[in-house]
């Protein structure tokens, strides 16, 4: 799970950094607009 | 959306979208949403969605008429019954979306979608019980 720790949300967070204290629900997209 | 959202953040739950444009494209969409605090992670690579094993439809799905009516319905519904309009849409349509609770880097549930126009049930996939 390497892009866990990689690609960082609009505040810099990684997914394994925001999961390291609570659970998070992650919801893919296929596309929007 | 938000409201959705902070029922899901009251149970301890945190809740972040991954999609295929970037940051830029991002901004509006979520904010017309009426959720532009959101967190949310550009992926235009999609190596997030291969990393969770999210993979693109077959030739079989892409021209399955059943998936592409109810996926037209949903378009429908939000373009017009819920006024959010028309646009380029920014992603890969042919990508499957799916949904994930993850804790301490973990996947510890998780729902995979059949087809695009699938609804699963966010809150209660956003209960965690090793928490």
């Amino acid at each position: 799970m390497e892009m866990m720790e990689t690609i960082r949300n609009q505040h810099g967070e990684s997914l394994r950094e925001m999961s390291a204290r609570q659970p998070v629900l992650v919801i893919f997209l296929r596309h929007y607009g | 959306m938000k409201a959705r959202r902070q029922t899901i953040e009251a149970t301890g739950t945190r809740v972040a979208f991954i999609h295929m444009g970037s940051e830029a494209e991002a901004r509006p969409f979520f904010a017309r949403w009426g959720d532009a605090e959101i967190a949310r992670f550009s992926d235009p690579e999609a190596r997030l969605y291969r990393e969770f094993g999210l993979r693109r439809m077959s030739i079989g799905e892409i021209f399955n008429l059943s998936n592409w009516l109810t996926v037209w319905k949903r378009g429908f519904e939000a373009a017009i019954i819920r006024r959010f309009g028309f646009g380029v849409p920014v992603g890969d349509p042919l990508r499957m979306p799916g949904a994930f609770l993850v804790h301490q880097g973990r996947i510890v549930r998780e729902y995979r979608h059949q087809t695009p126009a699938d609804r699963p049930d966010y809150e209660s996939l956003a209960v965690c019980e090793i928490s």
